[in-house]
């Protein structure tokens, strides 16, 4: 894996130094959900609310081939009904997508690659009774561990000024609970950004 | 031209943003337990009787306090094995829910934590992970005196592991049980 990475990152300076990159920013939603061995999640897990910010630098190979990554910061996790309402199974995670996207003329782009992430936090918001909440501890023998390798799918569309809206599908490739229950997290993130006019290099 | 691009894509964005969101506030519900509001605590005493104590709590966990919580009485330097029953009670009508607990243990367990007394509790019963549940446990008591048991019911989706706090997700039983050893 770590081979792979300095693999992709070595395609990323190299081109950089030959191709217009471009950095740009982005916003938006986050539906997060749970695929788990868990009867209660099965039965119950409901799409999790959330958010995402951050950033994007394209380096394109060609006109219509580009690898692009990023930094973001949102949120995933699931919500699962209990008594009437829903608790939150909730992390906040960063993640870096190493996509190879595919760009027509007409603006429309779609990539796929893999996904590095981070949880960096992570609670169970007890909706019935605050003082419940728990903080999920992480580590090889705690409630969940913090890397999560997924695989990305996107879909969008960006103007020539630069403005794009797109769709993310976030699979996790990781089970991230040491337990004997399984869990991934996956994510649909709906995005709005903007990218900033490449600088020849 | 370039304006209404800008418009659609927006539109776009709210209209699958507003798709997203349907549904999630509006959890099925189907895997959840009814509300406990009666517990009994059955004490064997190795090679003697049994002895059930009673808690009624007509609102559930949280809440106002219990109607009822007997005394549990124990004799000192014996060994007791404990079977704890839970019921719901709705309009007077009563129905154990020990099992829809069970079939659920792999997100449930019991906690029983004395204070003010000596006796050691070890649980002897395991869901199909090999983790403890508590439905089952045995109880040594050592000398006489007076003291408490706090006695939990946590609710742990996903996070149940084989030696967990007491704090480890969220409760359906919170209580602080009179215990007298005499």
């Amino acid at each position: 894996m770590k081979k792979s990475i300095i693999f992709l990152f070595s395609i990323l300076i190299s081109s950089a130094t030959f191709a217009q990159v471009s950095f740009g920013f982005k916003a938006g939603y986050n539906a997060a959900n749970v695929k788990s061995n868990d009867p209660d999640i099965t039965a119950d897990g409901q799409t999790l609310s959330g958010f995402h910010i951050g950033s994007v630098v394209n380096v394109p190979f060609n006109k219509s081939i580009s690898f692009q990554s990023g930094l973001n910061l949102g949120t995933k996790g699931v919500n699962v009904a209990h008594q009437g309402h829903g608790d939150k199974y909730k992390f906040t995670a960063i993640d870096i997508p190493l996509n190879v996207v595919l760009t027509s003329k007409k603006g429309l782009f779609a990539g796929t690659g893999l996904n590095l992430g981070y949880n960096l936090s992570g609670k169970l918001d007890a909706h019935d009774d605050p003082t419940e909440n728990y903080d999920f501890e992480f580590g090889k023998n705690k409630n969940f561990t913090r890397a999560d390798v997924g695989v990305n799918f996107l879909l969008g569309y960006q103007t020539k000024s630069g403005l794009f809206v797109s769709a993310n599908s976030l699979v996790s490739l990781t089970d991230i609970a040491p337990s004997a229950t399984s869990w991934k997290n996956n994510v649909i993130s709906l995005s709005i950004g903007y990218t900033l006019k490449s600088s020849k290099k | 031209m370039k304006q209404l691009k800008v418009g659609i894509i927006f539109a776009t964005f709210l209209v699958l943003m507003a798709a997203c969101s349907k549904g999630v506030n509006k959890p099925n519900n189907e895997n959840e337990h009814e509300a406990i509001n009666k517990i009994e605590l059955v004490f064997t005493e190795t090679g003697g009787g049994s002895t059930s104590f009673v808690i009624e709590d007509p609102d559930g966990d949280g809440g106002n306090p219990p109607s009822r919580i007997d005394t549990i009485k124990l004799n000192s330097n014996k060994q007791y094995t404990l079977t704890v029953k839970v019921f719901n009670i709705v309009s007077g009508v009563i129905k154990e829910v020990s099992s829809t607990i069970l079939a659920q243990a792999t997100s449930h367990e019991f906690y029983f934590i004395p204070s003010g007394v000596s006796v050691t509790i070890q649980k002897t019963d395991k869901d199909k992970n090999g983790y403890p549940i508590g439905f089952l446990s045995s109880w040594q008591t050592a000398g006489a005196g007076t003291g408490s048991i706090l006695f939990k019911l946590m609710h742990k989706t996903a996070l149940k592991g084989p030696n967990d706090g007491p704090n480890v997700g969220h409760s359906d039983i919170q209580l602080n049980l009179p215990i007298t050893i005499k």
